[in-house]
């Protein structure tokens, strides 16, 4: 006998969509205006703290005709992204190679897993000034940064992606008749997926970090970190914190925009669980 | 098996571990020593374990990287210290508090996309180069996970655990002291020791930009511009022990003593799911 | 104390006539929230030392109206009230049993059951004493300095009942409490309940959706409707305890019971299609 036939109660909640919005609008609205009103009437420094319009009205001008350089802001994101997108590219690839061997091969566990183990607490930033000897002031520089930042969390989850699979799925496939190339594609491939794609937007969020830190060490190179580094010599604060505000809204829009989409698209789809 | 062979076990394992690195090692040496790497730019290994000795006084020389570790560890200390302070009582107050989480939640999505290390020009400005700088960059990179952690180690604590407390009479206190601090204790521990982890990792990089005349960021950096690559090697492999060190030997052994004597062999709720 | 043993010893195989003074009392008790209603209308009295159960299709209430009891939910209608007092908050005269056991993995089995106490302010060694004697009686002995994770379920829930014995309450709440256990430690977990029962002369309010573990235990059985939830049936049990599950005139309650139930079952299935 069963009794599971009473349905969950469903709760009527007629304020939930507009308060999603209304909170972030004020509570973001209440810290700027504060900080606006602050500056204008000398409270707190406007040079330190410049009131963010005026910020914005900068960040309007440098990213228009009239920067300088011109366009100077949109370059500076243009390469920014450029870097990202090469970087995590080359980690997805290269990760995931290394994630499969070392969770489908023994000797692939057995020469990867000590090594990096060995890489791993090096902090990525560490890095930059032996590749800048390596490299030079060049994108190869940052873009090997962004790799090594976000190769890691890419090879950690494909393996713990193959990890999950129970023996019993490759049984599935070997009663089928499939050959290695087969489960591999069939089974093991899509079964990795979700982690693929958790290991991706926790290195992406890592790579961003990792690049702009780069872009202020490895100096004179353009890009989002070399601007606020550089704008710091001129003390042009306006600058500074527009451009920290990009930063952050582009790593805002990446996490939740580009790699939420995709995780939306497949992960929430299938209704996968990812433990992490 | 007699105790014997377990030690035997046991050292293989090691030796199974350590037999790649030691061979990566081997291969860099013989690749300078060949000509194929530049010494210039990639040293051999033996050559950096020289330079290592040399810093750490041991031929004579004044013992320079101690007084760097030395630096560096102190700043770090420092804004982890920091870091708990404020993230924990902030993160039992968002995490107790939906509707505050709600309203605070949008400031904080902001940070987070940003490397501590962004702020570092605006305190450049503010407070100039120094300690003072290198040590609030560190604590903006510690406070986010501390934060967080505690966050959510007391959303996750439940409902029913305060109800079994206050259906002893116990009081507002006792629901704190008996289950919330406990509940989140796991949470909170994971949380220091990121928290740690990312203001070592963060030091580097503050220090290359910011540190005036100590710290290992600043004797890497600085090693930079006479091109001495082996004492850069050093730094790079005194962060990552130090850094090892501090997870294992210190968070390892809070873990040891709390959440894995909890939590060990929980055969989950048991029975009939 | 000795004498709870004694009784323990011997199970008194007479029925326990439950003393005519009323401990828990509902007029009209309703719990909504926002708009849905989650029990309406429930009016019963539950006597000292009776064993109650309440019984009905999953999502009717039961366990709500419990937490009510409990005072960790209010009531948004109607009186509720133990020993003719309002109830307003939890206390430690009604312990609580949850059928996910909710023990504190950094307690060890003692420290879990001595918490009351605790709470209550007594010294640590007047505290043990107290556990002492539930953990004996619940055949924890020997389990004192172990860490919950390392117990089966079923022990794990004998640590729940002790916790809640420990605090001396007048009423025990026991919401689902053989839920998470497989059938075998059930039964043994349920016996010791009425032996505990009969020795500790407690009021005992248990939610199930279990027939045979509400007849088998229960001097009455409550039986919930589906929404709107309401009383619909109260069985009285008339069988002296200790009992047997394989008496006779317990499979007629059983059926009794079941008959009204999946007659509800129904009825809310209709509701749910005509929707």
């Amino acid at each position: 006998m069963t009794m599971e036939t009473a349905a969950a109660p469903r709760r009527a909640r007629p304020f939930a969509l507009p308060m999603a919005l209304v909170r972030p609008v004020v509570s973001l609205g209440l810290l700027f205006g504060l900080w606006e009103i602050a500056a204008r009437t000398g409270t707190i420094s406007a040079f330190l703290f410049p009131p963010p319009t005026a910020i914005l009205a900068s960040l309007w001008v440098s990213a228009g005709p009239n920067g300088d350089p011109p366009f100077g802001t949109l370059l500076d994101i243009a390469l920014s992204l450029y870097r990202l997108l090469a970087g995590v590219g080359l980690a997805l690839v290269l990760g995931s190679l290394i994630g499969l061997a070392i969770g489908l091969t023994r000797w692939g566990r057995a020469i990867f897993k000590p090594i990096i183990s060995a890489i791993m607490p090096i902090p990525t930033l560490a890095w930059t000034p032996i590749l800048l000897l390596v490299f030079g002031i060049d994108n190869r520089t940052t873009i090997t940064v962004v790799f090594i930042a976000a190769s890691f969390e890419i090879i950690y989850n494909v393996v713990t992606g193959i990890e999950m699979m129970t023996r019993k799925t490759y049984w599935v496939a070997a009663s089928m008749g499939a050959s290695r190339i087969q489960t591999l594609r069939y089974v093991i491939v899509p079964g990795i997926l979700p982690y693929l794609i958790t290991g991706l937007k926790l290195g992406v969020g890592y790579a961003w970090r990792a690049l702009i830190a780069a872009e202020m060490l490895a100096a004179s190179s353009h890009g989002l970190g070399f601007m606020i580094y550089d704008a710091q010599e001129y003390m042009d604060m306006k600058s500074i914190y527009g451009g920290i505000l990009t930063i952050s809204v582009l790593g805002l829009l990446i996490e939740r925009g580009v790699v939420g989409a995709l995780e939306k698209r497949t992960i929430e789809k299938w209704g996968v669980n990812v433990e992490r | 098996m007699p105790p014997g062979f377990r030690l035997f076990d046991r050292v293989i394992v090691v030796v199974q571990f350590l037999l790649p690195i030691l061979g990566l090692l081997l291969f860099w040496e013989l690749a300078v020593r060949t000509g194929l790497a530049q010494a210039s730019i990639l040293p051999a290994p033996s050559t950096i374990l020289a330079r290592a000795v040399e810093l750490l006084g041991l031929t004579g020389e004044r013992a320079v990287l101690f007084g760097h570790i030395g630096a560096s560890l102190k700043r770090a200390l420092l804004a982890f210290a920091l870091a708990v302070a404020v993230g924990v009582p902030l993160g039992f107050l968002l995490g107790l508090s939906r509707e505050a989480q709600l309203w605070v939640s949008p400031i904080l999505s902001l940070m987070l996309p940003l490397p501590a290390v962004a702020w570092t020009p605006i305190l450049l400005v503010v407070f100039g180069p120094g300690d003072l700088t290198i040590v609030i960059v560190c604590f903006l990179g510690a406070v986010f996970p501390v934060l967080y952690s505690t966050m959510q180690g007391v959303r996750a604590c439940g409902t029913q655990p305060v109800w079994v407390v206050r259906s002893m009479g116990g009081s507002r206190l006792d629901v704190l002291r008996r289950v919330l601090i406990p509940a989140s204790l796991p949470a909170l521990i994971t949380g220091f020791k990121l928290g740690m982890a990312h203001s070592w990792r963060t030091l580097v990089a503050a220090e290359m930009l910011a540190a005036l005349s100590s710290g290992l960021g600043y004797m890497i950096f600085s090693a930079r511009s006479y091109m001495d690559v082996s004492t850069m090697f050093v730094g790079v492999v005194c962060l990552a022990a130090i850094g090892m060190a501090i997870e294992h030997l210190l968070f390892g052994t809070l873990e040891r003593a709390t959440i894995h004597r909890w939590y060990v062999r929980d055969a989950g709720t048991g029975g009939r799911q | 104390m000795s004498n709870v043993e004694n009784i323990l010893a011997h199970p008194v195989r007479e029925t326990v006539v439950p003393a005519p003074r009323p401990k828990i009392t509902a007029e009209g008790a309703g719990v909504r929230f926002g708009s849905v209603t989650a029990v309406e209308d429930f009016t019963t009295t539950i006597r000292e030392r009776e064993f109650v159960s309440i019984i009905g299709p999953s999502g009717c209430g039961k366990s709500t109206m419990l937490y009510a009891i409990a005072g960790f939910l209010k009531t948004t209608s109607g009186v509720l009230k133990v020993d003719g007092e309002p109830i307003v908050k939890p206390g430690p005269n009604r312990g609580i049993v949850f059928q996910e056991f909710v023990l504190f993995p950094w307690r060890t089995v003692l420290r879990n059951i001595t918490l009351g106490p605790e709470i209550a302010g007594l010294p640590r060694a007047e505290a043990e004493e107290r556990a002492r004697k539930w953990i004996r009686l619940t055949g924890l002995g020997g389990f004192e300095d172990a860490y919950p994770a390392t117990l089966s379920g079923g022990m794990k829930q004998r640590v729940a009942i002790a916790r809640a014995l420990t605090c001396e309450p007048d009423i025990l709440l026991l919401d689902e409490p053989f839920g998470a256990l497989d059938v075998q430690t059930k039964n043994y977990v349920m016996k010791d309940l009425q032996d505990l029962w009969i020795a500790a002369s407690k009021t005992i309010l248990m939610v199930t959706h279990s027939v045979q573990e509400a007849t088998l235990m229960a001097d009455r059985v409550l039986i919930l409707g589906a929404r709107p939830s309401r009383i619909v049936a109260d069985v009285k049990i008339d069988l002296p305890h200790p009992r047997d599950p394989a008496d006779p005139r317990l499979g007629q309650y059983r059926q009794e019971v079941t008959a009204i139930l999946s007659a509800e079952v129904d009825r809310s299935m209709k509701i749910e299609r005509s929707r």
